[in-house]
């Protein structure tokens, strides 16, 4: 790909004045500082969801009640997982959709700058919310993040926060995404065609019309559960004729899709990393990008593997199970295009490339549970069991958080104009994937022998698990300050890096200076 | 009408962008708003 760059690009602002100080990020329409606003904004949820995690842990140390009543259990339990979902990956990743996607298309700013500044500022509200919830009489939220009724329709005041909350993080949701698939259809520079795009740019635009179809899904469904608490409505209240059933179908619409919005982001990430540091181009780029709209589409259809409990005729079953295989196929292409990048590439490995090869490793090991979950009568027996937290921490902590992170470390030289600390990354990314596989393949052996999930106590025979993976919790919670060393550290000063820090590394991010000029691109770059 | 064609001169690849922007984002809150309401209508068709 070559590109010209606009000489330009770090214009002044002598006309009317940089704002500075907190009007600066109050104010700002720059898709750069947005970016960085949601950066922090989401590592400040991750390490509030974070703490939640480990009192939640602590609790589970020993078996009896230790620390927690089993109420406050439950509501550090729903709100763990939905500041984790909604406060910390989701804004995440639109943090980098943020910085990258207008760098890597050659656009100056997203298509709607000032309603990307409301999306941002739409998410301090909605966490205070959330956090403010645990000191409202009856305290947070405490039916688990799905919200079932009938404990949703139940419960006190922290539960119609909790849906407040989550109504303005939709809208926030809705409105990022429709500014991202905006300015990737109609802002990309001369000569950029879709197929010439960076595959993160690609699984971007497939999640945000995932985003758009599946977010007022969710939206109406806590509409509904409101009216259902205040308004005398009967939607999902069984004694008035409502199908509290129905509630968990059109949850899951919603909830399997997001499953993937968590993840094909960091899909691009990682697609972006593997061919930067095996020297070679991705193989099978369009592939990439169908497997990708495969998994989108799957994800509309699986929803019910969820709820396999519930009771659905056998045809019901069989088809969901079926569908949800099939999603193993566009996933194994990727895989399969991951491995063979790197076949006989020169690779060396750097901080991205650990985290992008560990991704690979974990979360496949998360897709193959997944499959063992896929099966109806081996779901029916593991339903809610440590078997099922223990698949999907390896999908969303190993899948989405480290993707993350490959693209942090990826990146921050760009973001910061210096190298970041190459021994601390690395200590970072080995405490990370050992603790992490401390904390929860143990939890296997738990649901495997019949450990329920969001249960404060439990039998004797499961001390011993419980006991490595709270000590697994913990070093992996503390591992995380590292990372927040390096990127404090790396901002500060270190090693000026380069307009292209990575021999590897292609796209147009790459020919900008480090740190990236304040406004790039005002005069399109041409790619050929 | 693309915007990524190289031979556009820049004031109209800037108009095309802010027209086709307008009308790409309408269509796609129009979109959202539509999923939301015919969610809550069809819930409440299927209970009564």
């Amino acid at each position: 790909m070559q590109a010209t760059h606009d000489q330009l690009a770090g214009q002044d602002h002598s006309a009317h004045g940089r704002p500075t100080g907190l009007m600066r990020w109050v104010t700002t329409t720059n898709h750069k500082d947005i970016g960085t606003l949601y950066l922090w904004f989401s590592f400040t949820m991750f390490l509030v969801g974070g703490v939640l995690a480990l009192l939640l842990r602590s609790e589970l140390f020993q078996p009896g009640i230790q620390l927690v009543e089993p109420e406050v259990f439950n509501q550090l339990t729903t709100m763990h997982g939905v500041i984790m979902v909604f406060g910390a990956i989701m804004p995440a990743f639109v943090g980098f959709a943020n910085w990258m996607i207008p760098l890597q298309i050659g656009a100056p700013d997203m298509a709607f700058a000032r309603m990307n500044n409301w999306s941002f500022w739409l998410l301090p509200p909605a966490a205070l919310l959330l956090v403010i919830s645990f000191f409202v009489p009856g305290g947070a939220a405490a039916g688990g993040w799905t919200l079932y009724p009938p404990l949703s329709i139940q419960m006190g005041p922290g539960m119609d926060l909790a849906i407040f909350a989550l109504h303005i993080l939709g809208a926030s949701s809705i409105m990022g995404s429709i500014n991202i698939v905006t300015t990737i259809l109609n802002m990309r520079a001369p000569g950029m065609t879709l197929f010439k795009m960076p595959l993160f740019c690609w699984t971007w635009l497939i999640t945000a019309y995932l985003l758009i179809a599946v977010m007022p899904v969710l939206a109406g469904a806590i509409t509904m559960l409101l009216t259902d608490r205040h308004f005398d409505t009967h939607f999902f209240n069984a004694a008035g004729g409502g199908d509290p059933v129905l509630f968990q179908h059109i949850f899951w619409f919603f909830g399997h899709p997001e499953v993937y919005i968590m993840i094909l982001p960091a899909f691009g990430i990682v697609s972006e990393i593997i061919p930067a540091f095996a020297r070679k181009p991705l193989f099978g780029y369009v592939s990439m990008v169908y497997a990708t709209s495969s998994i989108a589409i799957l994800s509309f259809i699986v929803w019910a593997h969820h709820m396999f409990t519930v009771g659905m005729p056998a045809t019901a079953q069989l088809f969901f199970m079926y569908a949800t295989m099939l999603i193993a196929v566009p996933t194994g292409v990727k895989v399969f295009n991951w491995v063979a990048t790197m076949w006989k590439g020169s690779m060396t490995f750097e901080t991205p490339m650990l985290f992008a090869c560990g991704f690979i490793f974990v979360f496949t090991m998360g897709g193959f549970t997944g499959l063992i979950l896929a099966v109806t009568p081996i779901d029916i027996q593991l339903h809610d069991t440590y078997f099922v937290v223990a698949h999907f921490h390896y999908v969303l902590v190993a899948g989405s958080l480290f993707g993350l992170f490959a693209g942090a470390y990826y990146w921050l030289p760009k973001w910061t104009g210096h190298m970041y600390n190459e021994t601390l990354g690395k200590l970072h990314f080995w405490l990370s994937v050992i603790f992490f596989n401390i904390t929860f393949f143990v939890q296997h052996f738990l649901g495997l022998a019949g450990m329920p999930r969001r249960v404060p106590d439990y039998a004797l025979q499961f001390t011993d698990f419980n006991m490595i993976s709270t000590i697994g919790a913990f070093g992996f919670g503390l591992t995380q300050l590292v990372f927040l060393v390096v990127v404090i550290k790396c901002i500060r000063g270190g090693a000026t890096a380069g307009d292209r820090p990575w021999e590897g590394a292609t796209g147009l991010e790459w020919t900008v200076p480090s740190p990236a000029p304040y406004h790039t691109f005002e005069t399109p770059p041409l790619v050929r | 009408m693309p915007t990524t064609d190289s031979e556009l001169p820049a004031a109209e690849r800037q108009r095309l962008q802010r027209r086709n922007a307008l009308r790409t984002g309408w269509t796609l809150a129009a979109v959202a708003a539509a999923v939301f309401v015919t969610y809550i209508v069809q819930v409440s068709r299927a209970l009564n």
